[in-house]
């Protein structure tokens, strides 16, 4: 039970690292995309003030 | 005697492709970058023999080359020592995390914490000026939001916040490719060391210091002098990030040998300030190989 807890411990804590290394790079291409998705998908708008 | 003769022409043209790679993209470089440091080189074409002058404005108190690399220098060593420890203890936590982990899902963060690593060096610091940014950065409005009053943190143009951010895209930059090697070392500690260790009743602490850290030491020592190395031509994060600011605080010594050549026009001196750049690295990087292996012996 214990060491079950360690391991769930230890991939929360990868998680959370884990995200801190990703979510940059993925915020950084959401971005570049941003004007692309828009165009294609206006009613998914990232910026509500686009929005009618 | 003959057969000997053609093993050894054979091992020769072996060798040749990789030495004439070599000879062209490093030797000669290095070779024409040493003869330039003797030379007056207006970076256009003229080029004049002056002996040791540029070596001597170098050390000389007063001459603006002199400035240029005491000031550079002072930020180059601020960065390596703000950011080695870092780079060599988080590098070494995120491999003894990933090993720790299941062999199903050791692959998945392993990818994800060296994934930064493949980016170029102008994508990193767009995401990181875009988080800085005093203004409009992320991470400002996100102090903001969770109530922090006053003014918000200049996290590039003031001190001590620009080194910490410099730092911290550093190690969330490069961090992956030392875990990756401390993870190849991890991998080479025989397993039955920590089996005797547990059934002696050594707890996770005690088998970390006297089994794991031992057993990679050498790994370690190759980390810490590819760190410290790699710190010392650090150029990419202030050039794009602060530009040096605020005031001279993080210029470091390879942005004002770039200043030196293509702002004033003196290649020679540049080349002249990157040599004795080169030298103070391997003065620093030999005494720490000494020392961790004298230690060792």
């Amino acid at each position: 039970m214990r060491t079950k807890i360690n391991r769930l411990l230890l991939i929360l804590l990868a998680t959370a690292i884990g995200v801190m290394f990703i979510v940059p790079l993925i915020w950084m291409v959401t971005i570049s995309l941003k004007s692309d998705i828009e165009a294609f998908l206006p009613d998914l708008s990232f910026s509500r003030r686009n929005r009618p | 005697m003959r057969g000997s003769w053609r093993s050894k022409l054979t091992s020769s043209l072996f060798v040749l492709p990789y030495f004439v790679c070599f000879a062209l993209f490093l030797l000669y470089p290095l070779a024409s970058g040493i003869v330039l440091s003797f030379q007056d080189y207006d970076m256009l074409g003229s080029r004049e023999f002056i002996g040791l002058e540029n070596y001597k404005n170098i050390f000389t108190p007063g001459t603006l080359i002199h400035d240029l690399f005491v000031r550079g220098l002072s930020g180059t060593f601020k960065f390596v020592i703000y950011s080695v420890p870092f780079l060599v203890i988080v590098g070494l936590a995120l491999a003894l995390l990933v090993n720790a982990l299941s062999t199903r899902v050791q692959g998945f963060y392993r990818t994800i914490f060296f994934m930064p690593y493949a980016i170029s060096a102008t994508v990193m610091a767009t995401i990181w000026m875009r988080v800085f940014d005093t203004d409009t950065g992320f991470l400002n409005i996100l102090l903001d939001k969770m109530g922090k009053a006053g003014p918000h943190i200049g996290w590039l143009n003031d001190t001590p916040w620009v080194w910490i951010a410099l730092v911290f895209c550093t190690i969330w930059w490069t961090v992956g490719f030392n875990m990756i090697i401390f993870i190849n070392g991890l991998n080479e500690v025989p397993e039955e060391l920590y089996e005797a260790a547990r059934l002696d009743g050594a707890n996770a602490w005690h088998r970390l210091i006297h089994i794991t850290l031992p057993s990679i030491r050498s790994i370690s020592t190759v980390v810490l002098i590819m760190t410290i190395i790699a710190s010392f031509n650090v150029f990419a994060q202030p050039f794009l990030m602060t530009r040096g600011g605020p005031g001279y605080e993080t210029t470091v010594l390879l942005m004002n040998i770039f200043a030196v050549a293509y702002g004033q026009h003196q290649g020679g001196a540049a080349s002249a300030m990157a040599i004795v750049l080169g030298l103070i690295m391997m003065v620093v990087s030999t005494v720490i190989y000494r020392l961790l292996s004298g230690r060792r012996g």
